[in-house]
């Protein structure tokens, strides 16, 4: 008797990938999910508590889209984060949550999301877990108590059960519907724009898509600094020379550090043309206005990047024909297979 | 329960809990004393004598020019150590260092050399023609380092950046090395009077760079020159001659 305990004890101790436990009474086997990373993309890192499997992704997208995640079910993360606009909000230049109160900036989008290691224009979460923690409280969005939403959910016909097959529980809490909203948004990649088929070798660049590759990858535009790699954004935080002087401080406001004021994360440019308006708050309705402001808009401030350029010319002083060009670049990264992938449209819309 | 049958438990027990210990434990049994040492490398960051304070409009160079300094990012390779006797060791291994991220200061090599006396300390700074290829760093944020390929292809050598001031008006700097046009640019250097011991178990070799010097010797650079010179190859030229003294050797 004693020797039995014994050994299950050490056996425990040496036992390190402990699971939740299931509820002994039903078998639960969830099936792994295997993503496909496409050539060129960088390691996706998958928190070790949160393992990707089918039942946790379908899961993810019926709770990205069901509004029953809102005080008042009117409103779902896709009504900020709609497919059609890359998803982002439709159009506007500032979200507005379920008690038609305006945020203070411009929804972001969720495209290659899995390999962000800071979320939010201000960077203020680190994972998607955390991110997804903090729309559904939010009082200016879906205003609904991690409490109440779990109680709904619990009570539910359909979620106790599709929570069991994703979690081996139906105990309901913000994890785990968190853990599953993450696991959807790590399949959501875009990675076949005609960008990615001409590196693939498959089409050719049109002349003035040629010419604007040359001007965004050298030091003419120097846009692939900050844009870089192919995420097409390096994940961390600049002042672009957007404003003299701030009122929203960005990044300084989770630092407290004077030279992060006015810092914002660096947008992927992935299928921009879905998601105008464009800045954290949302002030240039079309890309014209973006490269307009690169070319002759920067303002000076004491945090302005290092890498602008030129900040005494206003910019790097393209000419039409250049920023015609520009455009046309920035316009192969538009990946439509990702705009209209049914994997990531609304599920309820087929019930 | 009697006693030869307890005893008979105890012994069982006292099996069981040895062996357990061994499948778990990571063998730690005693070797002798190994005639090799691990290799770290150290890097530090300085300004004249002190060390470098980011953001801060507080450093002059050769030149004359107020300067600040905001980023400070390279890679340095292929470490060679050469011994007392004349025989050299390479390490042929990549670094990032960023001067921000403290983590990256050390580099731990993970290569055991011969205990013994040294004679000096060599790398590459950047990467050699074979290496800096596409792909070599899939991941951030070794990946940001990249070169893009309508310049050269491969990544960058150095991103050091900050502002200057020119009598109140603040430009931007980027000293940005790397293969302008597939010009290898990279420098291979020895660290000036880097003899030292190797003892013990593991060797840290400290390894400093002075940003001053980057602006100094054998060219003097006004740093309002210095902007937009990935496509610059008379400018990388400069910089990698003036790369050539800005490591010291801090010790072992
Ligand atoms: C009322 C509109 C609104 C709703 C509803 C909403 N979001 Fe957002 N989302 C935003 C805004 C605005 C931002 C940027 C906020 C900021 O930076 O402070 C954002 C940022 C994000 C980001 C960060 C992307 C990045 O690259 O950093 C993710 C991910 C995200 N939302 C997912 C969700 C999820 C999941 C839900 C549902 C649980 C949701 N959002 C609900 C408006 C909304
Ligand atoms: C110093 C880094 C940096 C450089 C260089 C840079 N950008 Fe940006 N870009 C940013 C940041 C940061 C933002 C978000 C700024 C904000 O909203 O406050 C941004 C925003 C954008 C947006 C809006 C994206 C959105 O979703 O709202 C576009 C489009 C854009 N940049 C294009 C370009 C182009 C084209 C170039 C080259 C001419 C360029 N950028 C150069 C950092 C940079």
């Amino acid at each position: 008797m004693i020797s039995l305990m014994l050994t299950i004890i050490i056996i425990a101790s040496c036992d390190n990938n402990s699971k939740e436990n299931p509820d002994p009474e039903e078998s639960w086997n969830p099936t792994p999910y295997a993503l496909q990373i496409p050539e060129g993309f960088p390691d996706m890192i998958i928190p070790n508590d949160n393992p990707m499997t089918l039942e946790g992704v379908n899961l993810g997208r019926k709770l990205f889209y069901d509004p029953v995640l809102s005080a008042d079910n009117i409103q779902s993360c896709a009504s900020c984060h709609a497919q059609a606009f890359g998803f982002t909000d439709n159009g506007k230049r500032l979200s507005t949550g379920i008690d038609g109160i305006a945020g203070t900036r411009n929804a972001m989008a969720v495209i290659n999301a899995g390999w962000m290691t800071s979320l939010f224009w201000d960077g203020r979460k680190p994972t998607l877990e955390s991110q997804a923690l903090e729309p559904v409280p939010n009082p200016i969005e879906m205003h609904l108590s991690w409490a109440n939403a779990a109680a709904k959910l619990n009570a539910h016909p359909q979620y106790p059960d599709l929570f069991f097959d994703a979690f081996g529980t139906r105990t309901i809490d913000s994890m785990h519907v968190v853990k599953a909203i993450a696991q959807f948004e790590r399949t959501m990649i875009s990675g076949n724009s005609k960008w990615d088929k001409y590196l693939r070798g498959e089409v050719a660049l049109s002349q003035a898509e040629a010419k604007g590759f040359e001007i965004f990858f050298t030091e003419k535009g120097d846009c692939f600094h900050c844009h870089a790699t192919i995420l097409f954004t390096d994940n961390i935080f600049h002042n672009n020379g957007l404003d003299s002087d701030f009122t929203d401080n960005g990044l300084f406001d989770v630092t407290g550090n004077s030279n992060d004021l006015g810092k914002f994360k660096t947008p992927t440019l992935r299928n921009i043309t879905y998601t105008a308006p464009y800045m954290h708050d949302g002030r240039f309705e079309t890309l014209e206005d973006v490269v307009d402001f690169y070319s002759e808009g920067l303002q000076f401030s004491p945090t302005i990047d290092p890498l602008m350029k030129k900040i005494n010319q206003g910019g790097i002083r393209l000419t039409d024909d250049e920023k015609q060009n520009l455009i046309a670049f920035i316009r192969t990264l538009t990946d439509t297979d990702f705009i209209d992938n049914p994997e990531f449209s609304n599920p309820f819309n087929n019930e | 329960m009697n006693k030869p049958a307890l005893t008979h438990l105890t012994i069982l027990l006292i099996t069981m809990l040895v062996l357990t210990i061994a499948a778990c434990n990571k063998s730690n049994d005693e070797k002798p004393q190994p005639a090799t040492a691990l290799l770290s490398l150290k890097f530090e960051h300085i300004v004249g004598d002190d060390p470098l304070m980011f953001n801060q409009m507080i450093y002059t160079n050769a030149f004359g020019n107020p300067y600040s300094v905001e980023t400070l990012k390279y890679f340095i390779s292929d470490i060679k150590l050469t011994s007392a006797q004349g025989s050299e060791y390479l390490i042929d291994a990549e670094h990032y260092v960023d001067g921000l991220d403290s983590s990256t200061s050390l580099f731990e090599t993970g290569a055991a050399i011969p205990l013994g006396e040294y004679s000096s300390v060599s790398f590459i700074f950047g990467l050699n023609k074979e290496k800096n290829l596409p792909g070599l760093f899939p991941n951030a944020p070794e990946s940001l380092m990249e070169w893009p390929p309508a310049m050269g292809t491969g990544y960058h050598y150095m991103k050091l950046e900050g502002k200057t001031d020119s009598s109140g008006v603040i430009n931007n700097f980027q000293a940005h090395t790397g293969p302008t046009m597939n010009n290898q640019n990279f420098i291979e250097l020895t660290v000036p009077n880097s003899s030292f011991m190797v003892s013990g178990n593991s060797t840290t070799i400290t390894i400093k760079m002075d940003i001053n010097k980057w602006w100094a010797n054998p060219n003097i650079l006004d740093l309002n020159t210095v902007s937009g010179i990935m496509g610059n190859q008379e400018m990388q030229l400069k910089l990698k001659a003036n790369g050539e003294d800005v490591f010291s050797f801090g010790g072992v």
